[in-house]
Formats: structure tokens, sequence, C-alpha cells
């Protein structure tokens, strides 16, 4: 059974630099719910190093969402600000490291007809 | 009712727009209310004496935030001889806070209904402008002092809660006892009220804004967090004046206008979520009150010299919002800045895409010019450091996403058919762009404004690779690209048997030849050739585009041209600042001179506060400026227009160490100057000197004095 949450978790721990988040360093915890057990996932920042770990310990921003929405949200098909704004993910602590991290998620998918050529390099 | 004849009161994104009785009583279509985050937290907010509407005295605007209004009971007749009056005082402070006050002028006691119909229908500020339905359901609970109005669509909520407090009577001798509390219900609050001769009586209600999501089972009012009080707010406002430089002229029209953009400028500060107490300007009331990579980046730049701050906050939170992948969407790549950011039901629910949205093809390259031109004014090398992969990120999405048809130029067309943006430049209504006889091009389209800014980005991008990112070769490339760029553009886009530039190029790379304003940027940008700069100047200045006001978005005579269409033939204050800073790059001075002082004119005539736009008629015909019908106002690059004017009259430039000051200034104006320039030489004084000349023509005429005649005659000395 594929589980997108972790397959994007290993992924990110393994490429391991981010220059996206060159400016970014924190600790964020997510907290995902579903069939009546969590999981926690530890993503810790240290100006765009990232390492992923397991467990509950403590962290600056805390997020709790479900776990088929993070699966959602780590394969394009949700827009974390979109489902923040609804009401889907509690973010306790600092808002702007997920504001940073969520970066790193693909963009949604595209549409069955592109609309537009594109120039690719 | 319509916007013209109401008041906003704001702090950051919270705003109240009321009719000048201080009531709110939203129609679907006009966007009064209470407004945070993008929703209408009230709708209704209506204040009855004995089952009647009040009728407003007077409304004093005390701050941007604070409103008082004073009201008399209506009468039926047109004479007012009210034995009563009511003080209505609004603060916009966390939500906003409401005093209300009775005076009794008489002997005799009375005993009152005061009522206050409180409704929210939590519409997203879209569903205002575009009139649709709302999906989820409403709820109300009171709960002892407090009224409490719900909306709940599956996980989204957001609640509006209402407070009273204790009223107090005050009796003759200034006597203050507690009166009778306030009975709630589901539609209002009801007061009655024991009025004894000559007595007043008074309560408060505090209005408070919630999201929920933000903390686990907590409710979250928009401003907690930093413990906003009326008193901050004066003194934040106070600063934020003191640290403007002081300007000292002998035109009176002028010093008041720019007192107002400073204070509207204030108004207009945002702090988006995640940026703390820092600010950056949002774009508008009441549309608008959001981050816009185009507005936030142009505003910021007309206000460096005065407000160097809102650029640093603009260029950090925008560089930390850049594009990071492909979403077709929301018109994402990779290095592109955003166009648009909101809070609302519909964005939240991803029927619209501005979570952010990205469809705008030229806040990208303004991004970098904005980096470069804060660093010149600043010697702020770190933020240009700290932002050295967002700014090669943004040179890429230049070349790499840009450029549709993989010739060299920055092209737009939305990848969201639904609701994306059809226009993705500054004029970006869908009937902007269109052909001398009124056709309108396929997609993509390439508006030339867009290649000026890519090439003044890779031109100061060269500058700042060379200097502070110490990459040579990088800016040896850019220098080339940009030159090349140049030489391509003054090839495919002039129109040889017009003298001017095509508004854009269509999807097969043909001209749209109608005659624009946008040609006026490609002078701030520096892309015209020099040899043909002043056909370009005689266009900006000649009778189709320049209506004695300003220069007209699109010129009289085209298909499409409409004195009240928005931009086909209105004026926009801002459009004209930028022209006339173009006008100096390529030393037109007294051309500018007359460009700003037609603007100035025009500023005096809406007290100071220079709308989003106005009507393209021609100064001749009205005599004043016609304000557009639905114009924004306060808008930010309007209200920083009057200071870039200001600094292109003064000829203001960040030159190495330096501020190098060039004054040309309008007939009318005798002195100008500006004192304490903050930048990187500390704070400099900058002094302008006119030789005031009236001709035969100025004194016939029977108008106020004003800065820019029929035939401006400008005069400049340097000093």
């Amino acid at each position: 059974m594929t589980d997108p949450t972790a397959d994007y978790f290993h992924s990110l721990g393994e490429h391991g630099r981010y220059p996206l988040l060159r400016a970014t360093s924190g600790t964020i915890r997510f907290d995902l719910t579903g069939d009546g057990h969590a999981e926690h996932w530890r993503v810790a920042i240290d100006k765009g190093h990232i390492e992923v770990s397991r467990g509950g310990e403590h962290a600056d921003c805390v997020v709790h969402v479900a776990k088929n929405l993070f699966d959602g949200m780590v394969t394009g098909q949700v827009n974390t600000m979109a489902a923040v704004l609804r009401g889907q993910i509690d973010v306790e602590g600092e808002l702007h490291l997920i504001v940073m991290l969520q970066r790193l998620f693909p963009g949604r998918p595209p549409l069955p007809a592109p609309a537009t050529r594109r120039h690719q390099k | 009712m319509t916007t013209t004849g109401s008041v906003s009161t704001l702090d950051g994104n919270t705003f109240v727009v009321s009719d000048t009785a201080g009531d709110i009583d939203a129609s679907p279509t006009e966007p009064n209310g209470l407004f945070s985050w993008d929703t209408r937290y009230l709708s209704r907010w209506v204040l009855t004496l004995d089952g009647h509407r009040l009728n407003p005295l007077s409304t004093d605007d005390l701050h941007y935030f604070e409103t008082r209004f004073f009201l008399v009971p209506g009468t039926g007749t047109v004479y007012v001889d009210a034995t009563l009056s009511v003080i209505r005082r609004r603060e916009v402070v966390d939500g906003f806070r409401e005093e209300l006050t009775i005076l009794n002028h008489s002997a005799t006691p009375v005993t009152l209904s005061l009522r206050l119909d409180a409704a929210a229908d939590f519409a997203d500020l879209f569903e205002v402008k575009d009139h649709l339905k709302k999906k989820g359901k409403y709820y109300t609970r009171i709960d002892g002092n407090l009224l409490l109005l719900g909306y709940e669509r599956q996980t989204y909520r957001r609640e509006t809660l209402i407070n009273t407090a204790v009223s107090t009577h005050v009796d003759a001798h200034g006597q203050p006892t507690d009166a009778p509390a306030a009975a709630i219900d589901e539609h209002g609050i009801t007061y009655t009220v024991h009025l004894g001769g000559h007595s007043s009586w008074t309560t408060d209600l505090h209005v408070r804004c919630s999201l929920w999501g933000w903390a686990a089972n907590q409710r979250v009012t928009a401003r907690t967090e930093t413990g906003h009080t009326r008193k901050d707010m004066e003194e934040d406002l106070d600063e934020w004046i003191a640290g403007a430089p002081k300007l000292e002229c002998d035109w009176e029209p002028l010093k008041h206008t720019y007192r107002r953009s400073l204070t509207d400028l204030a108004a207009l500060r945002f702090a988006p979520m995640t940026s703390g107490e820092r600010t950056l300007p949002a774009a508008g009331l009441p549309w608008f009150m959001t981050m816009f990579g185009r507005d936030s980046i142009l505003t910021s730049l007309q206000a460096l010299p005065y407000a160097p701050s809102l650029a640093a906050t603009t260029l950090a939170e925008l560089g930390a919002r850049q594009g990071s992948r492909i979403d077709d969407f929301r018109d994402e790549d990779p290095g592109k800045i955003l166009h648009e950011m909101r809070y609302g039901e519909l964005t939240a629910f991803e029927e619209r895409p501005h979570s952010p949205y990205y469809g705008s093809a030229d806040s990208t390259a303004l991004f970098l010019i904005l980096l470069d031109e804060y660093e010149r004014w600043s010697g702020d090398t770190k933020l240009v450091r700290d932002l050295e992969f967002e700014a090669r990120a943004a040179l890429n999405w230049i070349d790499q996403y840009a450029d549709l048809r993989g010739d060299g130029y920055v092209w737009y067309q939305t990848r969201n058919r639904d609701t994306g943006l059809e226009n993705q430049c500054w004029k970006d209504s869908w009937d902007s762009i269109s052909y001398s006889d009124g056709r309108l091009p396929g997609f993509p389209r390439a508006t030339c404004e867009l290649q000026g800014y890519a090439y003044d980005a890779k031109k100061r991008a060269a500058r700042l690779a060379r200097t502070v990112w110490h990459d040579p070769t990088l800016a040896d490339a850019l220098d080339e690209q940009a030159a090349d760029l140049k030489r391509r553009f003054n090839r495919d886009f002039w129109i040889e048997d017009r003298k001017y530039y095509a508004l854009a190029l269509d999807a097969d790379g043909s001209q749209v030849d109608t005659l624009s304003s946008n040609i006026g940027h490609l002078l701030w940008s520096g892309i015209v050739e020099r040899r043909r700069a002043h056909h370009i100047v005689e266009h900006l200045l000649g009778p189709r585009l320049y209506s004695g006001w300003g220069i007209r978005t699109l010129a009289e005579g085209e298909e499409r041209y409409n004195p009240v269409g928005y931009h086909v033939g209105t004026v926009w204050p801002f459009d004209n600042s930028f022209i006339a800073w173009g006008l100096r790059r390529y030393g037109y001075k007294n051309e500018a001179a007359r460009v700003a002082a037609g603007i100035l004119d025009a500023a005096e005539f809406f007290n100071g506060r220079l709308p989003e736009a106005f009507c393209g008629y021609d100064r001749a015909v009205t005599k004043y400026p016609v304000p557009y019908p639905t114009a924004c106002s306060p808008q930010a690059w309007s209200t920083g227009t009057p200071l870039l004017l200001l600094g292109t009259m003064l000829g203001l430039q960040a030159v190495d160490e330096h501020l190098v000051v060039d004054p040309a200034l309008p007939v009318g104006i005798g002195h100008l100057a500006l004192l304490d320039v903050p930048g990187r030489w500390g704070h400099r004084d900058a002094y302008g000197r006119g030789r005031v000349q009236v001709r035969a023509d100025d004194r016939l005429r029977k108008l106020r004095p004003q800065l820019s005649t029929l035939q401006t005659l400008v005069n400049r000395r340097e000093s």
C-alpha cells in the first residue's frame, strides 16, 4: 500500500538542502490523525538544511491535520494555505514555519488539457 | 447610497465603511460593512432612537482609525430643532469599539428606546463584488452581555462577537450612576434609557472578528497578539509623520496633499499574518486591502525617500512567497512574484486561486527594480545579499517561464480559464489591450511595458551582481541580454509611420497598434532609444493623450477610447507619476514638471486625496477633474503619487553616496524644500526654487490659483 506522506517525508529528508529555506530555522511537528491513531513527523529546518524524524518531541510549530488531508497536501491535491483558511489545519506556534515549508509541496496537478504552450528549458 | 458619501475607518485590513450617520446597511452591491481578512463581519449596524434613524449633523475623521458622528433625531422636516443629540464615536482597533452618548438639552426627563440592529452576512469581498450566494449556515448565540453572530461551512468558521458594557447616566450635576443593562436579542441590542433633564447617557460596545483554526480549538481575533490600543495607534501615527521629511512650500495646497498622503499611507499599512509587526502597503480601500505584488512594489518605490521601511518589508514578504512550483490554477511558476493574496471564504475553498494568486507578468521584474532602487537609497546591502537567491530565481523566471513564445519577450496567458486574469499587466481589465480598430488580440500577449521592466530589471540586477553579489560573469551576461532586448524591442515594437511603440505584440508576434500611456513607462525603464524619446514625449503631452490634468490611459481617437473607461481613457495618477519619473530620466524636466502640476492640481480638487482614477475629459471642457464612478480611495499608489511627483520636481536621485537634487518646478511654486530626506547619506535637505511668472491667459482665468494652465509655462532655476 502506498503512503504518500511517508514517501514525501523520506524524500524530503534524503534531499537534505533547500535553498528556498536558507533563511528559515526552526522545528515543525506534524500530528497526523486518522483511523483512530496518530502519527508524528518532525521536521527540523536549519538554514535550509532539513532533517526528518519520527516522534512527538517539542517543536516551534505544531500542525494538527488529518492524515488523508496531509496526503493531499504533499501530492498537490490540497493547497496548504487554503486548508488553513478553511480551518482544516490547526497550527500552534510559529505560523511562518509552515508557510515557508509548504512552498516545497508540489502544486496542483495540471488540468487534462493544458491551456497554454509552455516554453521549457 | 454609494461609497462616495461614505466614511471609512481602518486599521490594516480591518475597516468599516458606513454612511455619514455611522450606519451600515449593506446592499448586495455596496461594500458597506465591517470587513476583516476579506470577509464582511457586519453587514447591518443601524442605530435608531424610538424606532427612527438619526440624521447626521457632522462627521469628524479624527484619525484614519477613529471617526465621530454627531447625530440628531429626524424631525420629518428640513428643520432640525432637536432637544436630544447623539454622539457616536468609533475606532477601529482590534475589530471596532463604539461609544454611544445621548445628550438631553432640555430640562424635561425622557424615556427612550435606543436600538442597534446587528447582522453579519460573512460575505467574501469577491462575493460582494460578483454578487454570489453563500453556501454555508448562519447561527446566533446570546451569552450574558455577548451577542455572537456566526457562519459555518464544513470546517470553515467565522464569528462576530459583540460585547456590550455597563451604561452610565450622568445627571445635570455631573453625578454618574449605572444605568440599566442592554437587552440582547438575535437581531440586535436595545437600551432603555431614562434620561433626566440636562443629563447624558453613555455606553460602549466592542465588536471583534474571529477566525477559527489558527490554534487548537481557539478563537483568534485578528490582532490580539500585538496588544493594539488606541494610544499605541496615535503614537505610531505621530512617529510615522515625524519620521518622514518635512515639506516647505509656498503653494499651500501641496502641503495639505503631502500630509494627507503620509497619513493615508500610514492607514494603508498592512501586516501579512507572518510578518509580525512589519508592514507593507496594501493596495487600497475597499476592494484591495491586501498584499498585491505590483501595487505594493510600486507604492514602495514612490515612498522610498519618505518611508524606506515599506520597501524592505515588501521585498522580504514577497520574497518569502515567491513561486516555487508549477500550479496552473494559481498561475504559479518557480521564481514568480505573487499578484494577490486573499483570506476569504472563496479562497479558502479554492473557488478562487488567491492563496496566493500569481497572475501578473510584471511583479517579478518590478521586484528586482525595487530591490536595486532600495539599495541605491538605503545602502542596505544585507537585504540584497539575503535576497540573492530570490533575485536569481526572478531573473530565471523572466527567461524561462515568461517567454511563452520562445522569442525573448515577456508574455502572459492565464492557465486558469475560469477564474484567472486575462490581462496580467497593470491594466488588468478585459478590454484594456486592443488594436486601434477596437479588436482584441489573441493570447498570449506581450505588452510593451513588460519588456521595459524586464530590460530595467536586468540592468539593475547586473549592478547588484557586480557590486553586492560579486558575480561579474552574471553582471556581464545580464548587461548583454539587456542590450539585446533593447535592440530587438526597438525593432519589433516601433511603429515607424506613427512614431510610437505598439501597445503589445499579439499571439502571432504582430503589433497591437494603439497609442497608450504604456509608452510613458518605457521612458521610466530606459528601453527607449534616445533618438526616439522626443517622439514619445510629443505623444504623451500631445492632445490625444494629455487631458490637461494628466496623461490618459488610452489616446483619444482609438476605437475603444472612452473617458469613463477604466483602463481605456481615464487618467490614473500613479501612471502619471511613473511617466513623470521617465521624463526626468530622459532629461525632459519641464515636461515632467507639467505632468506633476496637472496631477497636483487635480489632487486639490479631491481634497488632497487622489483617487485611483479620474475621467479623461479635456480640462478645458470640465474645469475640474471628474471622479471615476467606482474608483478606490484611498488607494496606495495614488496615495504615493504626490510623493513621487515631489521627488521628480526636485529631481531627487540617489547617486553613489549622495542625494542629488536637480529641481524643475512648475509655475506657481516659488520654492519647494524637503527637509531631512533619509538615505545612505543620513539625512539631507533638498531645495528647489522657481521663478513665478504669470502669463496673461492665467490672469484672465477665474479659477482658483492652480499650478498648470492649458498652455503651461514651466520655469526652473537650479538651486
